[in-house]
């Protein structure tokens, strides 16, 4: 009878060693994913907050729209996350050439300024609408 | 003595069976509870990096009246790479059914990753002047609205 206690204890503390340990493993390897996800919102949600950026000018050259955009806010943005929609179209296709303080780079630095050149079909007047890579919006007028 | 011999022999197998049975349905519990642990726990990762943005100018909708299509140009913003196809539209809360939805990437993009902006054209779509109010749905249930006019 003792040997059949021992036994089945045994048989039983192993199987829980076992379970725990595994739970334990997957509740660290969840917060662990977790912890990630949320400090990459954070910064997501900071860089937001911390990005500004205006329309100095959009006027219109021989072929298109030339705009200069100078960041303002204290974030380092991504030239090719910039999108433009001039009079509700998307021209992120249009772009023919982007610069930063005269060289081609992808680094926009604050208080930098970025010039955007696009060709495409546009008037005096037209609205243009400017997002960045983290969504941030500004709007402006093609002068 | 045979006979307690036995009878102490079909104890201890019985309570061998019973301890092991305890001990496997416990393991096995613990170990798919530990499983959805985890698949629940990418899941919710998943949903916290995903973001994406409507680029459209809310006062200069792409909207042709004549076949009816409405251009709605969304940015994904988070960190996750989302599958486009699975994108669903309402229009002041009426669902476009996917056969209405055009899908392309911009800018020659293969996947819809990180500041990678999608064109949906949204076909059979019937839009009166005044006040709209359009929702796109992405992968793990994120939404972004957009209160336009025409």
């Amino acid at each position: 009878m003792g040997l059949s206690v021992s036994a089945s204890f045994a048989i039983l503390s192993v199987s829980l060693f076992i379970g725990v340990a595994a739970f334990i493993e997957a509740a660290e390897s969840t917060l662990s994913t977790l912890e990630n996800g949320v400090e990459k919102k954070v910064d997501r949600v900071v860089d937001r907050a911390r990005t500004n950026f205006q329309i100095t000018n959009a006027s219109l050259n021989g072929t298109g729209v030339s705009m200069n955009l100078t960041n303002t806010g204290s974030t380092m943005l991504a030239v090719t996350g910039v999108s433009v929609v001039i009079n509700g179209t998307c021209a992120d296709e249009n772009v023919t050439n982007t610069t930063v303080e005269g060289k081609v780079t992808n680094l926009w630095a604050p208080g930098e300024g970025l010039k955007v050149e696009l060709n495409c079909t546009a008037m005096t007047g037209e609205r243009i609408c400017v997002v960045t890579g983290n969504a941030v919006k500004r709007y402006g007028t093609v002068a | 003595m045979p006979g307690t011999a036995a009878s102490h022999m079909i104890f201890f197998i019985a309570s061998m069976i019973v301890a092991s049975a305890v001990a496997g349905v416990f393991m096995g519990t613990s170990i798919k509870f530990s499983n959805d642990l985890k698949t629940k726990g990418n899941a919710l990762s998943n949903d916290i990096n995903t973001e994406v943005t409507i680029v459209n100018d809310p006062s200069a909708m792409p909207y042709n009246s004549t076949d009816l299509t409405l251009k709605v140009y969304v940015k994904n913003v988070g960190t996750t790479t989302l599958a486009h196809c699975l994108t669903r539209v309402l229009i002041d809360g009426n669902y476009s059914s996917s056969a209405n939805l055009t899908f392309r990437l911009m800018d020659g993009a293969t996947a819809w990753g990180n500041e990678v902006t999608l064109e949906i054209i949204v076909g059979n779509c019937t839009l009166t002047s005044g006040d709209h109010r359009l929702k796109v749905i992405v992968e793990h249930g994120k939404s972004s609205t957009l209160q336009f006019k025409m």
